[in-house]
This record gives C-alpha cells, sequence and structure tokens, in this order.
C-alpha cells in the first residue's frame, strides 16, 4: 500500500492493518519511505495533516505501528533500526515533560520495550530453550542493544521506572527483563544512579574516604538503584506491575553475584526501618493467585538464589529453604495437565535453572518426584508409534514443552547414578529419546542427545540400555549427520566422548563406523567447542589403546594438523593436543616417530612455547611430555639438550610451578640425566644442578599455603628425585652415593 | 463401606450454619455483570445495592461494544475496537487473531460474497495456516463451507461455524483476553463456584447420599 497522506485517521486505519498480521508487517517494513516518515512523526508531527491538538494523537498512532513492527520479522525489525527508530523514541522521551500525557509517555515506553526485546531475542542468548540461528539483522541488533545500555542512554529512560503511571514503569521494567542478557549490560544497569546523586557522590567525598554505605543512592549499594526501584515496585497491587518487576529483578540477578547477595538479604532503608528482601517477596509471591505471576517470581528467586551462592572465593551450597519453594511450585505446574503447555515449558526450564549442577538439589528434586513428573509428561505428548505425518503438524509449542522437558530430565540425570537407571529401567524413557533425536525441532534434538550424554556418564548405564536398545547407535548417527545443526553435533559429540573410553562397549562399533574420519572433520571445524570436544575424544580414545589402533587415529588426523593444533589460541585445545602426544610418545619407536614428523628443532620450539605459557594445564601436559620424549634413544636426548632454550624452560618449571609441574620436570631431568656424562656440562650451563641443590637442601616446604597430603608426597617425590639427579649430574650415574 | 445417608432436614441444617453475608452475595453478582460485560445492568446493581465493583464502567463498556460487533458479524470494527483498547492484545495473542480472522471468513460466506470469501482467503488466512500449521485443519473447515454452498448434506462440524454459538464464542475468547491483559478474573467467580459445587457434589456422591441441587 503506499500511503498518500500522514494523518491520524490514515495511521490508524495501518495500525489495524498491521497488528497481529505478520505478511502486512514485513510488506509494510519493506516499504523503507513509509517507515522512515513513521519515524520522523515520532518528534516533529507538525509536518503532517490534521488539526491542532492531533499531535499527540499522531505521535502515539506511530508509535504504535513501530510497536507491532516490532512484533514481526527480523526484517521488519532491522528495517526500524536502520532508520533510527530506537534513537527517534530515547530522543523524544529525553524530552518529556511532568506535564506529558499518559497515554504518550506508555505508548513510547511500549515502543522502546518492543524495539529493545526484539533485539535481543535476535541477538541472545536465548532465555528459553535453543532458538533458530537465524542471523539477518543480527548485527543491527547488537549495535542497538549496546546502545540501550549505555550510561548517557540508561539516564534517559530508566528514571521512568519511577513514573507515576503504571503502564509507563511496567513497560521499562519489562525492558530490562527482555533485554538484559549479558554480563556487562547487568553491571551497567546495576551500578546506575541518578544523575543527580551521581554528582552529590563524587563532591561529598574526600579522597581517602569510603564510599558511603549507609547513603540511599550510593552506587552499588544494597544492590543499585535500579534493584532497589524494582523491589519496591514488587509491593505493588497490580499484578501486572509485580510480573515485569519480577522479570526484571530476574534478568538483573541472574549469575551476577553482587546484585542477588543483596537481594537476598533484607534491607534497611532511609527511616531504619527492616523491610523484606527481595528474595522473601518473591517467595511469597510464587503463591500468587496468577500463574504468570507465580512463574515470574520462580524465575527470579531461581536466579537470586543461585547467583547469591556462587562466589568466587568461597561458593556456598544454595538456600535449600527457599529452594524447596520454588521446586514445589514448579512440580506442581509441570504435574498439572489443565496448565498452558506455555506455563509448563517454562516450570521445566526454572527447574532446569534452580537445580542444574548441583548435585545436592538435583538430588533433592528426584526426591521430590521431579523425574516421575517430568517423564509422564513427555510420555503424555509423546505418540506411541513414530508417526511421521504427525511430527510435521505439531505446533510449536508442544515441540517446546518436549525440548523443556528433555532438558531437565538430562539435567537430573548428569547429577547421580539412581536417577540415570530410573530413566532406563523404571520409566521406560528410552523409546522417547529415540524418538527424539529424529525429531524435526532442533532445540527436541538437541535435548535428547543432552539426555543420551547424561546416560553414557555411567558405564553400566552405557554397557545394557544404550547398546541393547540402539539408543547408543543413533546417537551416533545424528553424530554422523553432516548437515546437522553445530549445536546438536557438539551436543551429540559430548556423549560421543563419554562412550569411547576404555571400558565402553560402543568405542569398537564406533570405530568401524568411520568415527575417526568424522573426529578429524570436526577437528577442522571452525567453531572452537567442536574442536576442543574432538580433541578431548580422540584422547580418550587414544588412552591405552592398542598400539595399532593409537597409530591409525594419528594418523587419520594427520601430523601436520596435531601440529597445528599445538599451537591453538585455545589453550584448552593445546592441552588436549599434548595429551595426545604424550599418550602417544610412550615407546622408543613412537618417541622417534614424534621427533620424525614434527622435525627436532620446531618440535621442541613448540615446546619451549608451551612450558612459557600462562595456562597452567597447558605447562603440565608440556611437562609430561618432554618428560616422555626424554625417554628415547640417546639421539634424541642429545638434541634435546642442545636445544637452547629447552633447558631453561625445564629449569623453571622446577620452581615457579605448582607441585604436579615441578614433577613431571624433575622426572625430565631425571631422565636426561641418567645416561651420558657428557650431557652433564649443558645441564650445569644451564643452571639445573644448582637448582636441583638448592630444592634438596632446602628444608622448608615449597608451597605457598597449607598443602594437602596429596601436594606433600608430591613434594617429597620431588626431593627425592631431585637429590637422585643431582647425584647423577655430579657424580655418573655409575657410581651411587647414598 | 457402605454409604453414609444424610436426610433432607439434617441437610438442610447444615446448610443453615454456613455464614454467607449479603454483602458477599451482591460482589458475586456484580463481579459476574462486569465479566460478561453488562453494563447498564452492573451501572444499576451498583446504585441498588450499595456495592462498588473493582474496574470502571468505561472499561465494561468498551468489552461491550466489542462483544455486539462481534454478534453482528462486523469483525473488522471489533479488531479496530480491540486495538484501540489495548495494542498488544492481538500481537501477542496469534490464536485469538487467527479466530477472528476466521470469523471475517464466516461472515463473508454467510453474506454470500463468494469472491471476497475466496481474495481474503488467499491473502489473509493461507499465510497465517503457512506461518503455523495448526491453523490449517481450521482453515480447511472453514474452507469447506464454501464447497459445500448450500447443499443440505453439509456435516453439522461444518455447518456449526455458521452458527450463532460461533460468534459468541469468538466474542467470549476476545472478551477473556481483555480481561487477561488487564489483570482482572477471566471467569466470573459465580462460575468457578458452580465448578466447585459440582466437583463437590460428585466426590461427596462417592461416600454418602444427599439431597442435591437440581
Amino acid at each position: 500500500m503506499t500511503i498518500r497522506t500522514v494523518n491520524v485517521a490514515t495511521l490508524k486505519k495501518v495500525k489495524n492493518t498491521v497488528i497481529g498480521n505478520p505478511s502486512a508487517k514485513s510488506a509494510l517494513a519493506q516499504d523503507e519511505l513509509f517507515v522512515a516518515t513513521l519515524v520522523d512523526c515520532l518528534n516533529a508531527p507538525d509536518h503532517f495533516d490534521g488539526p491542532r491538538g492531533s499531535q499527540d494523537d499522531i505521535r502515539v498512532e506511530a508509535a504504535q505501528i513501530i510497536s507491532s513492527l516490532s512484533y514481526g520479522s527480523p526484517e521488519a525489525l532491522r528495517s526500524l533500526l536502520r532508520a533510527d527508530a530506537h534513537q527517534a523514541f530515547l530522543y523524544a522521551i529525553s524530552r518529556f515533560d511532568p506535564s506529558e500525557p499518559v497515554a504518550l509517555k506508555s505508548a513510547f515506553a511500549r515502543a522502546l520495550r518492543t524495539l529493545a526485546s526484539a533485539s535481543a531475542e535476535l541477538v541472545g542468548p536465548s532465555q528459553w530453550g535453543l532458538k533458530d540461528d537465524a542471523s539477518a539483522g543480527r548485527d543491527d541488533a547488537k549495535l542497538a542493544l549496546d546502545y540501550f545500555f549505555q550510561v548517557e542512554v540508561l539516564d534517559i529512560y530508566l528514571p521512568l521506572l519511577v513514573d507515576p503511571s503504571p503502564q509507563t514503569s511496567m513497560s521499562i521494567a519489562q525492558l530490562l527483563g527482555a533485554a538484559l542478557r549479558t554480563q556487562n549490560h547487568r553491571a551497567a544497569v546495576a551500578e546506575w544512579t541518578p544523575p543527580a546523586d551521581r554528582s552529590k557522590e563524587v563532591r561529598g567525598r574526600r579522597r581517602w574516604e569510603k564510599p558511603d554505605t549507609t547513603v540511599p543512592g550510593a552506587s552499588g549499594k544494597q544492590g543499585g538503584w535500579a534493584a532497589r526501584t524494582l523491589t519496591s515496585l514488587l509491593r505493588s497491587r497490580d499484578s501486572k506491575v509485580q510480573e515485569a518487576a519480577l522479570s526484571a529483578l530476574a534478568a538483573l540477578a541472574k549469575d551476577n553475584y553482587e546484585v542477588a547477595a543483596t537481594l537476598a538479604k533484607g534491607i534497611v532503608d532511609r527511616s531504619g526501618v527492616d523491610s523484606s528482601s527481595a528474595l522473601s517477596l518473591a517467595l511469597s509471591l510464587c503463591k500468587s493467585r496468577s500463574t504468570d505471576v507465580q512463574l515470574a517470581a520462580s524465575l527470579c528467586a531461581t536466579h537470586i538464589i543461585r547467583a547469591s551462592a556462587s562466589n568466587h572465593h568461597h561458593p556456598t551450597p544454595p538456600d535449600l529453604a527457599s529452594s524447596l519453594i520454588v521446586m514445589h511450585v514448579m512440580n506442581r505446574m509441570i504435574a498439572s495437565p489443565t496448565e498452558s503447555t506455555q506455563t509448563r515449558s517454562k516450570a521445566c526450564f526454572i527447574l532446569n535453572f534452580l537445580v542444574m549442577d548441583e548435585k545436592e538439589l538435583c538430588q533433592t528434586a528426584f526426591d521430590r518426584g521431579s523425574l516421575t513428573k517430568l517423564a509422564t509428561l513427555v510420555k503424555s505428548i509423546s505418540p506411541l508409534e513414530k508417526a511421521t505425518e504427525l511430527d510435521e503438524d505439531e505446533p510449536e509449542s508442544l515441540c517446546c514443552l518436549r525440548e523443556a522437558a528433555l532438558t531437565a530430565i538430562a539435567v537430573l540425570a548428569i547429577a547421580d547414578d539412581d536417577t540415570r537407571r530410573d530413566i532406563t529401567d523404571n520409566l521406560r524413557l528410552i523409546p522417547i529419546l529415540t524418538a527424539a533425536l529424529a525429531h524435526p525441532h532442533t532445540g527436541v534434538r538437541y535435548a535428547a542427545c543432552q539426555c543420551v550424554r547424561a546416560l553414557s556418564r555411567s558405564v553400566a548405564v552405557a554397557r545394557t540400555s544404550l547398546v541393547d536398545s540402539g539408543l547408543g547407535s543413533n546417537l551416533y548417527q545424528t553424530f554422523l549427520k553432516q548437515d546437522e545443526d553445530r549445536r546438536v553435533t557438539y551436543a551429540a559429540l559430548t556423549a560421543v566422548c563419554n562412550l569411547v573410553s576404555e571400558y565402553s562397549p560402543l568405542r569398537q562399533p564406533f570405530l568401524d563406523q568411520g568415527l575417526v574420519k568424522r573426529l578429524s572433520q570436526l577437528l577442522r571445524s571452525g567453531h572452537a567447542e567442536l574442536r576442543l570436544n574432538a580433541l578431548w575424544a580422540i584422547k580418550n580414545l587414544v588412552y591405552r589403546c592398542s598400539s595399532g589402533l593409537k597409530h591409525s587415529v594419528v594418523e587419520e588426523i594427520g601430523w601436520k594438523d596435531l601440529d597445528r593444533l599445538l599451537l591453538d589460541s585455545d589453550p584448552g585445545v593445546q592441552e588436549q593436543a599434548f595429551y595426545i602426544i604424550r599418550n602417544f610418545a610412550n615407546c622408543e619407536e613412537d618417541i622417534e616417530m614424534v621427533f620424525q614428523e614434527f622435525g627436532p628443532e620446531h618440535l621442541l620450539d613448540v615446546l619451549v612455547l608451551a612450558l612459557e605459557s600462562k595456562n597452567g594445564d597447558v605447562v603440565l601436559q608440556a611437562a609430561f611430555t618432554l618428560s616422555n620424549l626424554a625417554n628415547g634413544s640417546t639421539e634424541y636426548q642429545e638434541q634435546i639438550l642442545s636445544h637452547p632454550r629447552i633447558l631453561k624452560a625445564v629449569r623453571s618449571c622446577l620452581v615457579d610451578a605448582p607441585m604436579e609441574v615441578r614433577r613431571a620436570a624433575v622426572c625430565c631431568v631425571l631422565q636426561l640425566a641418567g645416561n651420558n656424562t657428557w650431557k652433564l656440562q649443558k645441564m650445569h650451563d644451564a643452571g639445573i644442578d644448582s637448582t636441583l641443590r638448592h630444592i634438596c637442601e632446602y628444608t622448608g616446604t615449597m608451597s605457598p599455603s597449607v598443602a594437602s597430603p596429596h601436594v606433600m608426597g608430591l613434594e617429597r617425590e620431588v626431593k627425592a628425585k631431585a637429590r637422585e639427579a643431582l647425584n647423577f649430574i655430579e657424580h655418573g650415574p655409575d657410581m651411587i652415593v647414598a | 463401606p457402605t454409604k453414609t445417608s444424610i436426610s433432607k432436614d439434617e441437610w438442610e441444617r447444615r446448610l443453615e450454619e454456613v455464614q454467607v453475608s449479603k454483602d458477599d452475595l451482591n460482589r458475586l453478582v456484580m463481579d459476574y455483570l462486569v465479566i460478561e460485560g453488562y453494563k447498564s445492568a452492573a451501572e444499576e446493581f451498583s446504585e441498588e445495592a450499595n456495592v462498588v465493583p473493582a474496574v470502571d464502567f468505561e472499561s465494561i463498556e468498551s468489552r461491550m461494544n466489542i462483544r455486539e460487533a462481534l454478534q453482528r458479524g462486523d469483525v473488522q470494527d471489533a479488531i479496530t475496537r480491540v486495538n484501540d483498547l489495548n495494542p498488544e492484545i492481538l500481537d501477542t495473542n496469534p490464536a485469538l487473531y487467527f479466530h477472528l480472522q476466521q470469523q471475517k471468513l464466516i461472515e463473508f460466506i454467510r453474506q454470500g460474497k463468494v469472491a471476497e470469501a475466496l481474495e481474503f482467503a488467499q491473502q489473509e488466512l493461507a499465510p497465517r495456516g503457512e506461518e503455523s500449521p495448526e491453523f490449517l485443519s481450521e482453515l480447511e473447515r472453514t474452507m469447506a463451507l464454501l464447497a459445500f454452498e448450500s447443499s443440505p448434506a453439509v456435516p453439522s462440524a461444518i455447518s456449526d461455524l455458521l452458527s450463532p454459538a460461533q460468534r459468541m464464542k469468538t466474542a467470549g475468547e476476545v472478551n477473556a483476553a481483555i480481561l487477561e491483559s488487564l489483570s482482572q478474573g477471566k471467569e466470573a467467580k459465580l462460575v468457578a463456584l458452580l465448578k466447585l459445587l459440582s466437583w463437590g457434589e460428585s466426590t461427596l456422591q462417592e461416600r454418602a447420599d444427599f439431597p442435591k441441587v437440581r
């Protein structure tokens, strides 16, 4: 449609055409001229037709249309962002005066919210399950999102959180709830203070004074201005406002220790009155009449509970009493067939967030029947036979529910053997998982792989259920699939990693079906997590395997590729690559092969780089590798000793390093010292013998803090070996001096 | 185990013991009138029984107008009014929007405007079906109306679409969505009480014989 004149009537017509209608939105969004006109209306309505006094109406209608377009496709959003719609709104809001009509304020706040949340949905990370990996317009959205959380921009719209009209303040709370998804954005909002208070703080403080923690408005204290304001919004009577505030607090507290810890404690307000903490308010709202409020409250409580226990320096177990409240509500929703699909999906995910990676909580959930309820749920929505017709027509919401339930099951299964056994033996979920692996919806396949991965942690389970039922082999097919979504491949790969270890009955079948070829392919992937896990799988493969297998694996991968991985930018990848070489070089022939294939000079260069790495794990594996390589023939020992920097690197590993590394280094020295006398001069030149002497003579403990028995044992071993090596160096290996 | 038997007198006696104030009853009636959208009745009742409703009468009026528009068959007017009231509703409720579009198609067919019906179905409804396969079967059912024209062999599942009950069904859906967006209850408490009564009776029935409400 071409719009000739722009006035309230024509805009209303457009509005009524686009709301709810995705194809109309796409069509309109392509009309760049019209979109630009709309954006102009926001701030300069006097350019357009209409009686005086209808200016605000035009602005409101334009805002409504833009909001509606944001609910459309990513292309529609991109077109809005390119027309700088978000900036136009921000400009307008910055010029609001106190007499601004409510209709205008709330329409603009809502539009800001829809733009921000649509952008966040596009950029990710997803808040509920796996989303489509669409990339159209993502860059524009990312820029816009970062812009939204700059201090100068927060200055414009955050104050609306205390606007007297609830629709306006609610929209801003909803904005935060939907758009706050990364740590730096969270930090920006948590630390934000109103400009007036900011200058007060700076003026009042002399340099040596500590920031005043009791002054309200002081940045970061009591969770910051945003957290405090949102907490007070929780006390509103309006359930929609409560819901919005809860979701904003949830987004703010997630993975954010400082904010969550403050929200979990009660605060003392200005008048010295003790008021309830945000956490306790959220927990009481878990029993609200409104299902949506219950969900929002549970999510909020969950994020506060988990984040407040995750202090880097001393993590504590999460608050059990609070967790039980949330668990109870979620269990009820999961088990109730009358709740809507969306509600049950969210309940599964919230349970997931609550217990993930916490063994005790997973156990508690299991004891409270969560697994049984989830299994019942999944079985109730799955057809008995694999009917492919049905799958095509399955509504998105049902797919999401299945994904949610399977994800929660996987999280519970990772924790505990009894849970895994329950899944396979009692609940008979294996056929469901098999069907899910082939489901058209990406999220469902991903979740199914996670379940198999969890199951594969038990050798017993792997031996029986995964093999007998064919689930293991189905998973393997998913793993092999070339055009699979890479996230699903990743999940399948993690399961395969577990299944190729020494005692796994699936190791040989996988090997027979092109495992190594597929792994080498993944080693060249552009995605770091695929490379890393492929390498991990290879490491598991060559650990204590036959020589023939070891050789064929390394040959399939290729020495050149292995070389590249030793120098990968990701230290995790480097560590695994060295581990593989270390395992490979366990006999004289293979040591020779390593030297031959890499070339001695190059090999030692790479080792030196690794020994000097900032990453402790890399250093450790490099030291072990060198230690093994030093066990080769005289020729190769000579090569090692001749390398200019290697001995220096070894020497620093003897002193300034964790005990494990020192042990590896001293073994290395012992190997090298063990044979010929002529090498000893080189060792002496590098200062190794004086270092060894120092180790032997040092009577105090070498480790900086109180050490565990394990470390003490290592220390003794290091000293003993150092003594032995020193003996060899000083007296030659043939004379053994006591 | 044998069931206990409760006599009529005993039952009446027990009923008398339960305290239900006039005020409670009035609030129940007011709640019903408000939710179902009977504005003038609600206004009069408010005066006579001296009960204050939780919401203002204007919002009741808007909902009433929407309901009336749908009962008249003027779906576009209903959509316009819903958007005036709250532009979020139709954007966040694809099923509702689809049902409104479907109702529009039904109205075209009812008026015998076959050409418009076909065009509308192609332009507006087919894309909905593509976006969300769960609407396809509903769409097919509606298109079947065209196929049967005025043939008497129309199965009731299809011809029901033309009945006033269908309009009321759509109207009810819209009303519920609006109430939910205003964070008011979706269901009149009176209705919920009736459901509770029914459940209570059937549970008690397992253990006792008693005089039931007819």
